[in-house]
């Protein structure tokens, strides 16, 4: 397990349980993970391994039970800008806001000018491709079209991590292929720490320079890491991409039976 | 609405990141207002509405004339020449400014006391544990059993309608307030929160415009419950108003005349209604686009 220090994001030792109904269910025992700055770290894991609660625990939503997180040396106490969050749900974006104002939300809040805000989400706008969407609404637009609306307001926020959560999970097939183009292209312009997190292989090896692989739940910890070295855009159809998704498939395979046999009762991992 | 909206397809999504030529940053238009196509839809429904209420009027002819008292039940050409003596007159006039200055009031200072409330009991828990169990008790109590009491406290006068008014609203405001902070999406404020907003602006930028929706309906909502406990009101104590003269004309089995109003009273509901959804369009539209 690789722990070098000087990682950009450090997860030491996190533990998290939650309280139910009485009952204690420990979601994460003793992971340890880094990212390095700069890079696309895709986080698989079968379903029910607590991905997304890692995810909520970095984007300060919810409090670790043990262990130590931390961005670029200071640690993690709650929600903040510099972390920013992209979600499954379009439920996430400001109904009432246009696309240009949904990305102009953030900067809004730290008080930015009319003029300057405009600005920047307009560049982000043209980045994810919506250039003359602005104006409408988010219930006028696709769902694909809603999470690239998502990916302009975080992107315009500058933040130094972008947390990402399933983002393309309920999109039909074909929209999350070219979603997933969509994205490598804009993180290579873009230049951001991303944190992926997937169930779905295919989606981890076309974006991850790596990927950590999780244990099944409950008392889900990190399994092993690939380095996936391949150039972009990577292709489904290469051989180079056929062997790492044998080698994916070969460790995350135990995990899923695992999940599968497991005795009921264990928490679902969406809040 | 929903046959007329266009669903965007994945199509137009990759026309849309492809060609970068299409409509430049067009001013801000109101899309949530007429679409291509709405007006011969429109058209269609309003023609659905003029035949379902022609029909009503024929079928109340028929009606009156087998039963053929019209002291019972007048015809609607009965109907329609008292509406025409009273306007002549300018009663029915007077009767429907004395309702409606009192539904307006009413219901406009209720709403006013209403949503701040909401908004309180919806984002402060203790502040909704305190009044939770006021709101249950009092809301199933009835404007119309208290129309005694409010006689009694208040007088005769304006004072005692406008307070049953502001009664009957105050609480459908209000529960419809905390029912749309309450179902704010949970990622929706966290979305928020990761951007940076802080406490007051969630509350500002989120809270409120996630919540226009409910409380815009809770209002057409209690408009309704309004003009319900107003002809109650006038019908005990009250020298003008539609309950007024629905009662007085009892006095004198003036039928045709009760007849008017509650024709009036279903009329000024309906345009009520039209008004209120005209103005969430034109004002609040973008806050409350399936209104």
């Amino acid at each position: 397990m690789p722990a070098d220090k000087g990682g950009f994001l450090q997860v030491e030792l996190v533990s998290k349980s939650f309280e139910s109904t009485g009952r204690r269910f420990e979601a994460l025992r003793d992971l340890t993970l880094e990212v390095r700055e700069g890079e696309f770290f895709c986080l698989l894991g079968p379903s029910g391994c607590g991905k997304t609660t890692i995810l909520n625990m970095l984007a300060g939503f919810e409090p670790i039970s043990s262990g130590a997180l931390s961005l670029g040396g200071a640690p993690i106490t709650g929600p903040h800008r510099e972390r920013g969050v992209m979600f499954q749900s379009d439920d996430a974006l400001f109904g009432w806001l246009t696309a240009l104002e949904n990305v102009e939300f953030g900067l809004k809040m730290r008080g930015l000018g009319r003029r300057m805000r405009r600005e920047v989400a307009a560049r982000f706008i043209g980045l994810v491709g919506l250039r003359g969407h602005e104006s409408k609404f988010p219930h006028e637009l696709s769902g694909g079209m809603r999470q690239r609306i998502q990916i302009a307001r975080v992107l315009a926020n500058d933040p130094k991590i972008v947390l990402m959560d399933e983002p393309f999970a309920s999109l039909d097939a074909q929209t999350r292929k070219m979603m997933q183009e969509e994205l490598v292209r804009i993180w290579s312009q873009a230049g951001k720490t991303v944190l992926f997190i997937t169930h779905d292989i295919d989606e981890s090896i076309t974006l991850g320079d790596r990927i950590g692989i999780m244990t099944a739940g409950p008392g889900a910890t990190l399994k092993e890491i690939i380095e996936v070295d391949l150039a972009r855009p990577r292709s489904r159809t290469d051989p180079g991409f056929l062997d790492y998704y044998t080698r994916c498939q070969a460790v995350i395979q135990d995990e899923v039976l695992r999940s599968l046999g497991a005795p009921a009762g264990g928490r679902g991992e969406s809040p | 609405m929903s046959t007329t909206r266009r669903e965007p397809l994945e199509t137009s999504e990759r026309l849309g990141a492809r060609s970068r030529v299409t409509a430049g940053p067009s001013v801000r238009r109101r899309r949530w207002a007429a679409r291509p196509g709405a007006l011969a839809t429109r058209l269609r429904a309003l023609a659905i509405s003029a035949a379902a209420f022609l029909l009503l009027v024929v079928a109340w002819h028929v009606g009156a004339r087998a039963i053929n008292i019209r002291v019972l039940f007048p015809t609607p050409a009965d109907v329609w020449r008292e509406a025409l003596a009273l306007m002549a007159s300018g009663e029915l006039q007077a009767d429907v400014g004395a309702s409606m200055g009192r539904i307006l009031s009413g219901f406009a200072l209720g709403t006013l006391l209403a949503v701040p409330v909401g908004l309180l009991m919806g984002n402060l828990r203790p502040v909704r544990a305190f009044l939770e169990s006021y709101i249950e008790f009092f809301r199933y109590i009835p404007a119309l059993s208290l129309v005694t009491l409010a006689m009694i406290w208040f007088g005769i006068g304006e004072a005692s309608k406008v307070f049953l008014i502001m009664y009957s609203t105050v609480f459908i405001v209000t529960v419809n307030t905390i029912a749309g902070i309450v179902s704010i999406p949970a990622v929706k404020l966290r979305a928020a929160r990761s951007l940076g907003a802080s406490p007051l602006q969630m509350f500002v930028w989120v809270t409120l415009p996630a919540s226009v929706p409910f409380i815009l309906t809770g209002m057409r909502i209690a408009m309704g419950a309004a003009f319900t406990t107003i002809v109650a009101a006038e019908m005990v104590a009250a020298q003008s108003g539609l309950g007024f003269l629905i009662f007085s004309s009892r006095l004198y089995m003036q039928t045709d005349a009760i007849f008017v109003a509650i024709v009036t009273l279903g009329i000024l509901g309906f345009l009520t209604d039209r008004a209120m959804r005209w103005l969430i369009a034109t004002c609040a539209g973008r806050y409350a686009p399936h209104l």
